[in-house]
Formats: C-alpha cells, sequence, structure tokens
C-alpha cells in the first residue's frame, strides 16, 4: 500500500516522526482527485462488458483497495502519525478480513452462486414426496 | 515503540501547545482512544458485510418479491437487480466530497482559523445530509417496488448494513454539527478535537467505499 | 480552531470562584462520604469496589440459580423446576455467571490494580469509567427484570437458531438477552477502549511494556480480546433482535436464513470470551504465586508472550464449538489442530507457575491456596478441553455433562479461584483490613472439596450419556449416584461462599473493635500497589515512581551485597509512600455517566414493549452526552491546593482529566450511537 501512496504523493515522508507535520493542501488536493478518478472509473464498470466480470470485480477491488489506502493514509494521517495507531487499527482490519473470510469459506460461498440449494442440490429421493398443493415459485437463477 | 518513549518531564511535547500533557508515547489520549475504537468497528462492519454476501443470492423461497415480467418473469427478486448505480454514484461522490471538506475543516483549525473551520465543519455536515437524504429516497425506492426490510434475507441484510452505515453518518452530522456549536464557546474546542472527529467521518467514508464496491458494483 | 491558553488548573490561594452549573441548574456533585460519592465518583478505586461489589451480587442470584439446578437434578424425576422454568433457570445462570460476574469481576480488579501498577493516578477517561459500570449495571438489572416480566431467556447462554427465534421462544426472556447483552457489550466495549488508552499512555516514567506485572498484561490483553470480539457479537445480537422484534429471516433456515451464521458469529466472539474470562485469573495467579513463593516469576517474557499467543489464537479456532454443527471436514480438520496447537501457551503458562513455586519458601496462606487450586484445577480443566480437539471424541461429548465438566473446571475452578485468590490477597490494599487467615483456609477447603464433588462426577455423567441441559432423567437410566453427589458438591460450594461472606463481615468487625493497620506492604509483595497506604489514598501516589526494574517495589526493598547474596535493603516504611500528599489534582465526580447508562435500558423495554420507553431512554441518553459535553472535566472549583504535583509527567489522573472533556465525548458518541441503533431500528422501513 505504502507504494501505491507514494506514487501519489511528491513530499518526502518526514524524517523524524511529528505528529504535526501535516501534508499541504495541495496535496489533499491531489489525492482528492485521484480519489475522484478512481471512483469514476468504479462507476464506469457498470457499463463493461459482462463476459469481464471476473476481471472487473478484481479490477474494482484493487481500486477499493487503493482508495481505502489514500484516505486511512492521507485524510486520516496514518502515514504520518505514530505508528502504534497504524499498527492497531490494521490489527483489527486484518483480524476482520481473516476472521470472516474464513467463516464464509465455512459456507458455500466461493461457488459462483453462493447459493447452496443450487450448488448441493438435494439428493433425489427414494420415494418421491407427494408434490404440494399448489406449485412453488420456481429458485432464482 | 513505547518502551523508547518514556516519559519525558514536563519537556518535549509541552512545547506543543495542544500537547500539554506528555502521554507515555507521545499520542493524546483521545486520538488513540478514537483509533481503537475504529479498530473495533472494523469487526463490526466486516460482520455486517460478510452477512450480505453470504446472503445476497438467497431470494429465498417463500412470500418474496416475485419479478413481474422481463426475461426472470416469475422468479423471485433479489435485492441487488434493484440497485440504481448512477444515482448511487452520486452519492459516493458526495461522501468522498464530505471527506476533502473534512480535512480542511482539520488544516483550518491546525491553523487555529475558527471561522474557517466551521464553515467546513458545516459544509462536511450538509454533505453527509445529501448522503443521508439520498440513502432515505433509495429505501423509499425500494420499499416502493416492494423489496421491504422482511421481504427475504438479501433485503434483511442490506438494509441492516447500509443502515448501520446511516446511522453513523447520521451520529457523525450531530457530532460534526456539536463541535461547530462548540467552537462559538468562549473556550473552544481544541484543533485535536476537529482532527478526531474528522478520523471518525473519514472512517464512515472508507467503510462506503467498502460498500460501494462489494455491495453495489461487484457483479 | 483558535487555541485559547488552557486555563490554569489551581486557581490562586485563597481566591473563591462561583460555584460553575453546568447547563446553568445542577451543580457538580461534590459529597466525599455517603451514597452521593459512590454514585458520582469517578475515582477508578470506587468503580471498581462497586463492580467488585455488584458482580458479587450476581455471583449471589447466579449461585442460587446453580442450586436450583442442582436441587432438580438430586434425583431422578424431579418435580423443583417445570421444563420450561428449567430451561430460564439454566439460561439465566450461565449468562449470569458469564456476562454478569466473571467478567464484571475481572474489569472490577482491572479498574482498581491497573492504574495502580503502572503507576498512574486514574485510568484515562474517568467518566467514561463511570459510564462503563453504569452501563453494565443497568444492563445487568434490566437483563434479570425478564425474571418479573414474563420469565427469563431460555435459549442457553449460546441460544441457537432456531430455538432463540419467536417460534419456539414465544416469551420476552430472548429479547432481554439480545438487548441486555448489547448494553453490557456497549459497557464492556467502552471500557475495553478506555483501559487500553490508560495502559498505552499512562505509564509511569520509566515503566515500560516489559516492566509492567503480569496481571497488568493479562488484563491488556482480555481489553484488546473484548474490543475484537464483541462487535461481531453486537452484529449477531442485532439480527437476532431484528429477527425477533421486526421480522427479518436472518436466522430462519425455512425463509433463506442460515442457522449456522448465528454459530460462527456467536463463537467468534465466545472463543475469545473464553479468553476473557480465564486470562485475568491467569494474571491474578502470576501476582500471587512470586509473592507467596519469595521468587520472581520464573519465565516473566514466556509468561507475557504466550498470553498473547493465547490471545491471538483465540480468534483462530472458534469452531471447535461446532463440530457437530455439520461444518465440513476441511472446517473440521483446520480447527482442530489450531485447537490443539492453543494448548501450548497454556502449558507454558502452567508450567511458569509451578517453575516459580520450585524452590521457593512457599507461604501457603489462603490467597496462595486459591492460587494454587487455581493452577490445578484450571490444569484438569485444559486436559479436559483437549479432548475436544479431535473432532471424532467430540462430536461424542457435545452436548454432554463432560461439556459441563469441562468448562466449570475452567471457569470455576480457573477464574473464580483465582478471584479468590485476588480477594484475600488485595482485601488489604483496597479495604485497610485483613481477612482472617484460619477463616480463610477452611473457607478454601470447603470450596476445594464442594467444587471437586460437584464437577468431578459430571465427567463421568457425560461419559455415560447424560444430556446437558436436561430437565430431569429417570431412575433407571444409571445416573442416581453421581448427580446426587454433584448436588451435595453444589450446596457445599454455596456454604463456602457463605463462609467467605462471613469471613468478611467478622474480619470487618474485629477491626472495628480493635484496627490493625495491615501497612502498605503486609505480603512483602513486589509490584507498585503496595508502595501505597492502605487502603489506598484517593490520589493514589504521592509521588508517581520513576521504574527502573521488573519488580520494581521489591528491587527497592531488595538487593544483593557483595557476595550476591539476596539481602534486604530498605524497609517498607521507607520505601512506601506516606499518602500525605497535597495539591494533587483528581478528576471531579459528575452526574452525567449515571444518566447516560440510564438511558439505556429504557431504550431496551423500547424496543421490546412500546417505543415510548426507547424514546424517553433516547432524551436520556442525549441529556447524558450533552451534559457531559458542555461540562469540564475538571470542576474548576474543586478542592484545588496550594502546591501543584511536583511531577508534571505523571498527572496521568489531570492530564486525562482534562484531555477528556474534549474527546471523551466523540467517543461516548458514538458509543452512544450503538444505543441509539436501537432506536434506529425502530424508523427502518419494514417491507
Amino acid at each position: 500500500m505504502t507504494s501505491v501512496a507514494e506514487a501519489n504523493e511528491t513530499e518526502e515522508l518526514p524524517a523524524e516522526h511529528d505528529e504535526h507535520e501535516h501534508p499541504s493542501d495541495k496535496t489533499y488536493w491531489v489525492v482528492g482527485g485521484v480519489l475522484a478518478a478512481l471512483t469514476a472509473l468504479e462507476v464506469s464498470t457498470y457499463w463493461w462488458p459482462d463476459e469481464w466480470h471476473k476481471f472487473t470485480a478484481v479490477t474494482l477491488i484493487i481500486m477499493m483497495i487503493i482508495k481505502f489506502a489514500l484516505v486511512a493514509l492521507f485524510f486520516m494521517h496514518l502515514r504520518f502519525d505514530d505508528k502504534m495507531l497504524r499498527r492497531i487499527f490494521f490489527f483489527g482490519l486484518g483480524l476482520a478480513l481473516a476472521v470472516y473470510i474464513a467463516t464464509l469459506s465455512a459456507f458455500v460461498f466461493w461457488d459462483d452462486s453462493g447459493n447452496i440449494e443450487e450448488t448441493y442440490p438435494a439428493p433425489p429421493r427414494a420415494k418421491p414426496i407427494p408434490p404440494p398443493p399448489t406449485d412453488p415459485p420456481p429458485v432464482a437463477e | 515503540m513505547a518502551d523508547a518513549a518514556v516519559l519525558d518531564g514536563a519537556g518535549g511535547h509541552a512545547a506543543h501547545d495542544d500537547h500539554a500533557h506528555p502521554t507515555s508515547t507521545g499520542i493524546s489520549n483521545e486520538k488513540l482512544a478514537m483509533w481503537i475504537f475504529l479498530g473495533s468497528e472494523c469487526l463490526l462492519f466486516g460482520g455486517l458485510i460478510s452477512t450480505y454476501l453470504l446472503y445476497k443470492n438467497r431470494p429465498g423461497t417463500v412470500e418474496t418479491l416475485v419479478a413481474s415480467d422481463g426475461a426472470n418473469a416469475g422468479t423471485p427478486v433479489k435485492i441487488s437487480s434493484l440497485f440504481d448505480i448512477p444515482f448511487t454514484s452520486v452519492s459516493t461522490f458526495v461522501l468522498l466530497a464530505s471527506s476533502l471538506t473534512m480535512v480542511f475543516a482539520v488544516t483550518a483549525a491546525a491553523r487555529r482559523d475558527l471561522h474557517r473551520t466551521r464553515l467546513w465543519l458545516c459544509t462536511t455536515a450538509a454533505l453527509g445530509a445529501i448522503f443521508i437524504g439520498g440513502q432515505v429516497y433509495e429505501f423509499t425506492i425500494f420499499i416502493k417496488e416492494g423489496m421491504g426490510f422482511t421481504t427475504n434475507v438479501s433485503s434483511s441484510s442490506f438494509f441492516t448494513l447500509t443502515g448501520f452505515h446511516g446511522v453513523h453518518v447520521s451520529i457523525g452530522i450531530l457530532i460534526l454539527l456539536t463541535v461547530a456549536a462548540l467552537s462559538l464557546r468562549p473556550h473552544p474546542p481544541r484543533p485535536e478535537s476537529v482532527e478526531i472527529v474528522g478520523l471518525y467521518w473519514h472512517f464512515v467514508d472508507i467503510i462506503w467505499i467498502v460498500i460501494f464496491t462489494i455491495i453495489y458494483l461487484i457483479p | 480552531m483558535a487555541l485559547t491558553a488552557r486555563t490554569p488548573l489551581e486557581l490562586e490561594s485563597g481566591t473563591s470562584a462561583p460555584t460553575s452549573r453546568p447547563l446553568g441548574v445542577f451543580a457538580r456533585p461534590t459529597a466525599t462520604t455517603g451514597w452521593k460519592s459512590w454514585f458520582f465518583s469517578v475515582d477508578h478505586k470506587k468503580i471498581g469496589i462497586m463492580y467488585g461489589v455488584g458482580s458479587f451480587f450476581f455471583f449471589l442470584v447466579g449461585g442460587v440459580e446453580a442450586l436450583m439446578i442442582r436441587a432438580q437434578l438430586a434425583r431422578p424425576d424431579g418435580k423443583l423446576l417445570s421444563a420450561d422454568l428449567y430451561n430460564q433457570v439454566f439460561t439465566m445462570h450461565g449468562v449470569t455467571m458469564v456476562f454478569l460476574v466473571i467478567m464484571p469481576m475481572a474489569a472490577a480488579f482491572a479498574n482498581y490494580l491497573l492504574p495502580l501498577q503502572i503507576g498512574a493516578r486514574d485510568v484515562a477517561f474517568p467518566r467514561l469509567n463511570a459510564f462503563s459500570f453504569w452501563a453494565w449495571l443497568a444492563g445487568a438489572l434490566y437483563f434479570n427484570t425478564s425474571w418479573f416480566l414474563g420469565g427469563g431467556a431460555n435459549g442457553g447462554w449460546f441460544n441457537y437458531a432456531p430455538n432463540s427465534g419467536v417460534l419456539f421462544s414465544p416469551g420476552h426472556g430472548i429479547d432481554f438477552y439480545t438487548t441486555g447483552l448489547l448494553i453490557t457489550g456497549i459497557a464492556s466495549t467502552v471500557s475495553a477502549v478506555n483501559l487500553i488508552v490508560t495502559v498505552i499512555n499512562m505509564r509511569a516514567p520509566g515503566m515500560t511494556w516489559f516492566k509492567m506485572p503480569v496481571f497488568t498484561w493479562m488484563t491488556t490483553i482480555v481489553q484488546f480480546l473484548l474490543l475484537f470480539s464483541l462487535p461481531v457479537i453486537t452484529v449477531a445480537l442485532f439480527m437476532l433482535t431484528f429477527d425477533r422484534r421486526f421480522g427479518s429471516n436472518f436466522f430462519n433456515a425455512a425463509l433463506g436464513g442460515d442457522p449456522l451464521l448465528w454459530q460462527h458469529l456467536f463463537w467468534i466472539f465466545g472463543h475469545p470470551e473464553v479468553y476473557i474470562l480465564i486470562l485475568p485469573a491467569f494474571g491474578i495467579a502470576s501476582e500471587v504465586i512470586p509473592v507467596f513463593s519469595r521468587k520472581p516469576i520464573f519465565g516473566y517474557p514466556f509468561m507475557v508472550f504466550s498470553g498473547i499467543a493465547i490471545a491471538f489464537m483465540g480468534f483462530g479456532v472458534w469452531a471447535h464449538h461446532m463440530f457437530a454443527s455439520g461444518i465440513g471436514p476441511m472446517s473440521v480438520m483446520a480447527f482442530s489442530l489450531s485447537t490443539m496447537f492453543i494448548a501450548v501457551p497454556t502449558g507454558v503458562k502452567i508450567l511458569n507457575w509451578l517453575a516459580t513455586m520450585y524452590g521457593g519458601r512457599l507461604w501457603l496462606t489462603t490467597a496462595m491456596l486459591f492460587a494454587i487450586g487455581m493452577v490445578a484445577m484450571f490444569t484438569i480443566g485444559g486436559l479436559s478441553g483437549v479432548t475436544h480437539a479431535f473432532a471424532p471424541a467430540d462430536t461424542q461429548q457435545t452436548d454432554t455433562y463432560y461439556i459441563v465438566a469441562h468448562f466449570h473446571y475452567v471457569i470455576f475452578g480457573g477464574s473464580v479461584m483465582g478471584f479468590f485468590a485476588g480477594f484475600y490477597y488485595w482485601w488489604p490494599k483496597v479495604f485497610g483490613y485483613s481477612l482472617r487467615e484460619r477463616a480463610g483456609k477452611r473457607n478454601f477447603w470447603t470450596i476445594f472439596v464442594g467444587f471437586n464433588l460437584t464437577f468431578g462426577p459430571m465427567h463421568i455423567l457425560g461419559l455415560q450419556g447424560m444430556s446437558r441441559r436436561i430437565f430431569t432423567y429417570s431412575d433407571n437410566q444409571g445416573f442416581n449416584t453421581w448427580n446426587l453427589v454433584a448436588s451435595i458438591g453444589a450446596f457445599i460450594i454455596g456454604i463456602g461462599t457463605l463462609m467467605f461472606l462471613v469471613n468478611v463481615w467478622r474480619s470487618y468487625r474485629e477491626h472495628k473493635r480493635n484496627p490493625v493497620d495491615p501497612g502498605p506492604d503486609p505480603w512483602d509483595a513486589r509490584s507498585l500497589e503496595w508502595m501505597v497506604q492502605s487502603p489506598v489514598p484517593e490520589h493514589n501516589f504521592d509521588e508517581v515512581p520513576t521504574v527502573t526494574e521488573f519488580d520494581e517495589y521489591w528491587h527497592r526493598k531488595y538487593g544483593h551485597d557483595e557476595n550476591g547474596r539476596l539481602v534486604r535493603i530498605a524497609d517498607t516504611e521507607d520505601v512506601a509512600q506516606k499518602g500525605d500528599a497535597t495539591g494533587v489534582h483528581l478528576p471531579s465526580p459528575s452526574y452525567w455517566p449515571l444518566v447516560l447508562a440510564l438511558g439505556l435500558p429504557f431504550i431496551g423495554y423500547g424496543v421490546i414493549y412500546h417505543l415510548g420507553w426507547a424514546v424517553l431512554g433516547t432524551i436520556l441518553v442525549l441529556v447524558g452526552v450533552y451534559g457531559w459535553i458542555l461540562e469540564p472535566s475538571t470542576d474548576p472549583d474543586a478542592g484545588h491546593h496550594e502546591v501543584h504535583d511536583a511531577h508534571p509527567a505523571g498527572d496521568g489522573s489531570g492530564a486525562a482529566a482534562e484531555l477528556e472533556s474534549a474527546a471523551g465525548e466523540h467517543e461516548t458518541t458514538a458509543e452512544a450511537a450503538e444505543a441509539e441503533r436501537s432506536t434506529e431500528t425502530e424508523e427502518t422501513p419494514v417491507g
């Protein structure tokens, strides 16, 4: 993430940690501009062809990470603040990612549909169950 | 880290007038507390987002909203098919802009420019309010379409996630206005208070960055 | 924002200031005696004592519930409780013991001792600390009012779907469970943030991370666990509330919901919770055992790092609670392995306690007995816990009395015994008189014997196949003998608990008749809290000590002579502080934490009964928040002194107090947000 941040950053990292070393207004405008541009790009994916959906998803996630990092590191000053703050926040973030990705993996999630009824249809029964009085609506695609 | 940062008496940080009392790490208590709280909030929103991801393709089988026309006629509708991306994009830009104005409130506060600080704080709050207005409008449209909170689990988890985010934004607006009002008092809050409020506000924004990508955009 | 010069904390000597009336209505509370001095106090020591009294009260409540369970199960076909009432009693027993006894009792020790052990004058945010306590108490009482409003929760403490749904639990018990736990969760989160900031930011000069006492370390780790695990259960509890009150179907399998999601979310919180319950007792044992072995703790860095390792790994083992839920072979294998690994750091700790005692001159006081008892009982519980790591064995043991035996060995044998060790050890420090040792030892042996009689036989019952949570059994199932033994044991524990109360009462009376000052350091102890007078003066330290070593206080008393032999170099009286300092500025008492906390249960009632209550609660919360913001945290009129603290660096409380007014408000507002969310949901569009 730092390398990404550096690409958009003209200032040098302060040699000595000082909380009061804030980037200039110009930096904020640049960061804000990059964020806006990325968001515009994100929105444009809405009109990208459907066949690209895997590529689109990956691109979107990368752009999301860049935006997240820009706001956290510049707007929230994490880049210029004490290491302690960065550690606490990114620890929480990392823990959330780890725990919830593990949880989702325990479900049928990474399959395309994410719907257990579709991915693992109930096995055929030896004796067919009598049809319900009215037909249930068909299951969604 | 802190092992090295032994308290150095009245010197050091005391030189900064908004840091009259040194702490073991040199970070003020409030800022540290806000970051710790935000670390905790990551797990809150992580849980809500995961729930939505788990449920988004489960339109349910009973008593659900059923598409009436088009290719999918007769199949249950999940909430993502109702998203209006262009409209939400505008909301997203508004919230993003509010983050930028928040930054300017913080720099104005750091310059001790009370007047500008108030101005930027109120701008930020106004942009936040526009975002909330957009969200309320979006919810109203969904409900009009027949997709209410209890229609199916995909809609329940969507409304819960975006609702929690909306409540966070609303509370943020309240705090912004409170700080702006407090700055009218003879003893206005320290510049750092604005920065800490800003942390909360930016956090709400980055959560929206995640929600917008993962919930709205990823096909 | 224009920075005005900070108003001086002290007024000129002899200047009288007008009484400040925040909002123009209320004067600040000023009482130093009577109930007002407790209700509006922001002193971490008073709050700690209130936490202790409150959680001991709920210990008795939960104990009575436990005795009702054992009375019902003493004989086959028990008739004392109906099946439904039995469900309520065991659920309330579990929830009470976990959330209203062990967690707040740990908070009591943490509040009282943590600032003292790191050489601070108070916690970072004294008013938030008061709010944590009152919110916890409000939530605890609120939760227990369910007994009078149609019956308590009845879904077990982990409250699985579908039993937690309206269909199977139509009463309001589970609504009280969800909202009550949300309120106590707010309290714990606030307290966790507060204590973490305190430890990170308010250590005395020289108190580096690896000079902190083990108790402080363990408590800090617990606060991190709380911080990161509570939001997960918060999500689950909100979803369950929405399911039950607003008609969503998050956990209703019939309509697309997934009951397993509740289990995952609950145990992502629930397993760290297990370490939240036990680590404070580990910390207490790590303080008591070195003092009464006359040796420094063995392998201090290993102690600390194993605690950190337990915390890390604690987030990666949750699904071993779900081996019987059908989570798939991959998950079972992964969580089985991680569960086996987590036994390693725990084993390191047990080894270190034994090695600390090995070769030491053991002084078998009551506190030491309880600490040794804790280590021994926890080892048994830990070993039976390892058997759960093996999925094939676990699927046999799940939901039998074997599990009940296991976690009572860990939680009663571990945590509660640890707390009793803490009571006997720190009692003279907190109250200025010692508990009688002879009675204490009788107390220990009664509890120890009763405990093993109660929970030892449950291993056998469980392996024989007796189901957990079954309200009765019949004569011919072969469960009669051990159930009777367990019930007798339970009543012996009850007697042991009463013996503790009698001991407290009689020691107090004896102290009143014939006061014996225990002095600052009755046990020849090692950490900083023993350096101040007993009971601890309101300002804690006359002069904040500069720390140079781990076990700083002990090193001030003992040194080495030229032959390298350990010799006493200073008397306690010379090293200990006199407690007579003047000129220490302390945070002023406040009404607002109490007002804010009082709003929360009303919001809860609003969610369950009528929106009007929630409106009232929200008004109280808002009044509390804004009263809080508008009130300077340190009253300019409060008792000021001629001399300011000579060590501004250590003037933690003052710093905290002043700084608090600014960001305390944001923090609380954000926290109050949690409370307000529950009202907010009322307005969520319901389709």
